[in-house]
């Protein structure tokens, strides 16, 4: 094939045709994005709908934690008042003590005062006073209460055995640990 | 030289592919957001409907405990009720046939919610009616605890008489003064 152009005119046009085929390709490029662009839209409207109907309702969240605190309020509360119960449970009711106490009395013993402290909720021992006939008397009481499984020791001050009948008498009586009654 | 028509249209052509390739990039971010998105929010929608079946296990626990909670708060004493429990122990104590006296109210606190309410019971009566006066305290409707007990003959020692005086301390734990 002849050229006729001269050199500059035909430098030009192969300038020329190197811009459109660049044009070309780029309305093409351009048309796929367009397409592509078209083709996600559906798919974002999609999506965006899903997302509206998923997030949650600020309303009912809001009611949903007041109704949470509520009920956590209550529970907390009955947590409470339930270790308060717990904390304080007596090892034994002085009633019962004194009425073991008056059981294995023997014959010849009277009592005229009952004394009885807890310490730190718990009862450990008790103090009697009273009237032994005879020192035998004394005797079976105190080996009647220390044989008893709700007591663990009965003591009695040396001096007040001092004479043979009328004693007036003082005894600490100790209770087991467990506390526990015949 | 290059054709003016031809500069235009490589113009044109630029211009619409950077706008499309803009356009494109700009809808495939806000997808893959979007997506990201409901990704999350569909896992804390399951969280919340597992909160809220927990939610409802609580309220079906706090409703059908209401009863427990209501007779288990009550063995606490509380302001309203003071008056009734020491018109309670006097009847109580007069029933038994026993004289009967308080005195020594004190109430020391035990932490923010709870205090107690200590006073002293004094009796007099055969060693019975103090006994089951006794008794009746120890079996109170609320919480207490019988502190200390003194039980005395008021009559000469040695005597057969049955005549008795007794004082016994009791703390009740009551719900705090508002």
């Amino acid at each position: 094939m002849i050229n006729l152009l001269p050199p500059k005119g035909h430098t030009s046009l192969k300038h020329e045709y190197v811009l459109r085929v660049i044009s070309l390709y780029g309305f093409m490029l351009a048309i796929v994005f367009i397409s592509g662009t078209i083709l996600l839209i559906p798919t974002y409207v999609l999506v965006s709908s899903q997302l509206n109907s998923v997030r949650p309702d600020d309303d009912e969240g809001e009611a949903t934690k007041k109704t949470f605190a509520e009920a956590s309020l209550h529970i907390q509360n009955a947590n409470t008042v339930m270790a308060q119960l717990r904390s304080i449970t007596p090892n034994v009711q002085t009633s019962s003590i004194i009425t073991d106490i008056i059981r294995l009395a023997p014959k010849g013993i009277t009592f005229h005062t009952f004394q009885a402290k807890r310490e730190a909720n718990f009862l450990k021992a008790i103090d009697v006073q009273g009237f032994a006939e005879t020192r035998n008397a004394l005797a079976a009481l105190k080996n009647a209460i220390e044989s008893s499984s709700t007591f663990l020791s009965a003591s009695v001050p040396i001096s007040d055995l001092a004479r043979e009948t009328n004693l007036p008498f003082v005894m600490t009586i100790s209770l087991n640990e467990a506390g526990s009654t015949e | 030289m290059i054709h003016s028509r031809t500069k235009i249209i490589a113009l044109i052509s630029i211009s619409l592919f950077l706008v499309s390739l803009a356009a494109f990039g700009g809808v495939t971010y806000l997808l893959k957001k979007h997506k990201s998105t409901l990704e999350q929010e569909r896992i804390a929608l399951a969280d919340a409907e597992m909160q809220k079946k927990s939610l409802q296990d609580l309220l079906s626990i706090v409703e059908s405990s209401g009863e427990e909670r209501e007779k288990m708060r009550g063995y606490i004493l509380d302001d309203e009720r003071i008056i009734d429990l020491l018109t309670l122990i006097g009847t109580l104590s007069k029933e038994q046939g026993a004289i009967y006296s308080t005195s020594n109210l004190v109430v020391s606190p035990i932490d923010d919610t709870f205090e107690t309410l200590a006073f002293t019971v004094s009796i007099e009566g055969s060693f019975e009616k103090i006994m089951r006066v006794l008794s009746i305290l120890e079996a109170l409707p609320q919480q207490s605890i019988i502190s200390e007990v003194l039980f005395t003959k008021t009559v000469e020692k040695e005597s057969a008489s049955n005549e008795w005086q007794g004082t016994i301390d009791i703390q009740v734990t009551k719900y705090k003064s508002i």
